[in-house]
């Protein structure tokens, strides 16, 4: 099975690229990454999952922990879903009106417009 | 006709993936729609990842997995011998946020018909689920 996270930083922006399978196995890497990223002082996070080919509630856990961890603190969290049945899995557990979904990764960016401290 | 498949793994979770694998196996065999696919390798995943998460705390067990092939459905069981399905997690809201304890509502939302008990014997938890296929261009 296929999998990597690979990070990109600017700034107080980061940006995730979430690709592969996402499950039980792989989650724990994600986590591990969002965990780093808000610890080293990220506000504006971008989960790219265009590339993602399967997750499960295990990965809506993991975001939905990151979600938690950055609202205290003002920062936002993004996703990035082009394939319909990610984004059915959203859907189905509601959490599409949670979490701003964008089809694009230029149209996520832009949502996130550089915060004041940045 | 329908034919039967069995798959028996660890409690462990880089062994979950397997359960998907051989519904893309089976996917070549029986006329599956993609989306119909989809959905049943989010329900074995998901109802494989109780098994695990909870045979952890007995330091082991394995999950076994019945792939039950009809010509109009697939049925999907799951056995563990953990300490039950989602015995502790109440399902959330849907938007909710929840980390966790999700699973159960996934599958009554992919599957047709959803049935989950304790497995014989008294440990070990059971559940099974019936997709309809056919629905779709495979």
């Amino acid at each position: 099975m296929n999998f990597s996270v690979t990070t990109e930083r600017d700034g107080d922006l980061v940006v995730i690229t979430l690709v592969g399978e996402v499950d039980l196995y792989t989650a724990p890497d994600l986590k591990q990454e969002l965990v780093r990223v808000v610890d080293e002082g990220a506000q504006r996070v971008l989960v790219d999952m265009s590339e993602t080919t399967f997750i499960d509630s295990t990965t809506l856990g993991v975001l939905v922990s990151g979600l938690k961890q950055l609202r205290p603190l003002g920062g936002q969290l993004v996703l990035v879903i082009t394939d319909s049945k990610i984004r059915r899995v959203f859907e189905i557990t509601g959490l599409d009106r949670v979490f701003p979904i964008h089809g694009t990764r230029a149209e996520a960016l832009r949502s996130l417009p550089a915060s004041a401290a940045g | 006709m329908t034919s039967m498949l069995r798959l028996t793994f660890p409690s462990r979770p880089e062994y979950v993936v397997l359960s998907r694998l051989v519904l893309s196996g089976l996917a070549r065999a029986q006329a599956i729609g993609p989306n119909e696919l989809g959905d049943l390798k989010l329900a074995v995943t998901e109802a494989s990842s109780n098994s695990v998460r909870h045979a952890y705390d007995r330091a082991g067990g394995t999950v076994e997995i019945v792939y039950e092939l009809g010509d109009s459905h697939i049925a999907i069981e799951v056995w563990d011998e953990g300490c039950g399905f989602d015995a502790r997690a109440s399902e959330p809201e849907p938007g909710a946020l929840d980390e966790g304890g999700l699973g159960l509502s996934i599958i009554h939302a992919v599957c047709d018909e959803t049935r989950l008990g304790r497995a014989s014997g008294g440990t070990g938890s059971w559940i099974r689920f019936v997709k309809r296929i056919g629905g779709e261009d495979a």
